[in-house]
C-alpha cells in the first residue's frame, strides 16, 4: 500500500488505541459493582487504567521508533498536506471532545440547575462515572481523529 | 477543482523525471506530488513557485485557474 510516513504512524496510533482502549472499556463494564465495595471498584478500575496508559506508551514508543527509523528526515517530519490534514482531523476530533465535555458537564449541573437526577448513570454502573465518561469521549474524539486523518490520506482529499 | 496543472507532462519532458526525484527537490513527500498530479491537493505557493521554477517554466505555464461555472 502506498503510504506516507505521517499515514503509517497514524494506522499505528489507531489501532494502539482500539486494542489498548477496548480491552480497557470491557474490564471496566466487566466490574462487577454488586460484588465489590466503591473502592474496591475505584482500585480495580484504577489498576486496568494504569495498565492500559503504560501499553499505549510503550507500543507508541516502540513502534513509531521503528517506523521513523525506516523513513528520512524530511518524511519524518512531514510536508504541508501532512500538516493540513492534520490540522483537518484535529478540527473533527476537536468537535467531538467539545461535544462530549459539553455533555458531561450538562449531566453534573442538571442535579443542581433544575433538581433533575439523570438516570444515566444507573444504566452504566462503572465506577468513576464521570471520569469514564470523560476518558471514553477523549478516547472517542481520538478516534475520530485518526481515522479522519486516513480517511483524508486516503481519499488524497486535501 | 479550479486549479489545474501540468506537473506530469513537465516532468515527463525532464527526462521523465520521476516523483520522488520531484518530491525531494522541492521538499514535499512522493505521495504529495501524486496528490497534486491527480489534482487532488493545491501545493501551497511555495511549493507551486519551487516547482514551475525547477522546470523553468513560469507559474503559470504549470498552474492553472479554471473558473468554474
Amino acid at each position: 500500500m502506498n503510504m506516507t510516513l505521517k499515514e503509517k504512524s497514524t494506522w499505528l496510533s489507531l489501532i494502539a488505541t482500539l486494542v489498548v482502549f477496548g480491552f480497557y472499556t470491557i474490564r471496566v463494564f466487566s466490574i462487577d459493582m454488586s460484588s465489590l465495595s466503591e473502592q474496591e471498584a475505584i482500585d480495580v478500575a484504577m489498576a486496568n487504567l494504569s495498565s492500559a496508559i503504560l501499553y499505549i506508551i510503550i507500543i507508541e514508543i516502540i513502534f513509531q521508533s521503528l517506523i521513523s527509523a525506516a523513513g528520512s528526515k524530511a518524511e519524518v517530519e512531514g510536508d504541508e498536506r501532512d500538516r493540513l490534514i492534520a490540522l483537518t482531523s484535529n478540527n473533527s476530533g476537536y468537535w467531538v471532545l467539545s461535544i462530549g465535555v459539553i455533555i458531561t458537564l450538562g449531566q453534573l449541573l442538571l442535579p443542581h440547575a433544575i433538581g433533575m437526577e439523570s438516570s444515566i448513570k444507573a444504566y452504566f454502573p462503572i465506577p468513576l462515572f464521570e471520569v469514564h465518561v470523560l476518558l471514553f469521549v477523549f478516547i472517542l474524539s481520538e478516534i475520530v481523529r485518526f481515522t479522519h486523518q486516513i480517511v483524508l490520506y486516503r481519499k488524497d482529499a486535501v | 477543482m479550479a486549479i489545474v496543472n501540468r506537473v506530469r507532462e513537465c516532468r515527463f519532458f525532464a527526462d521523465e523525471m520521476t516523483q520522488q526525484a520531484l518530491a525531494e527537490a522541492v521538499g514535499v513527500t512522493r505521495q504529495t506530488i501524486m496528490a497534486i498530479e491527480k489534482n487532488k491537493y493545491n501545493p501551497s505557493l511555495e511549493v507551486a513557485f519551487k516547482i514551475a521554477h525547477l522546470f523553468n517554466k513560469p507559474l503559470e505555464e504549470v498552474f492553472t485557474y479554471e473558473a468554474e461555472d
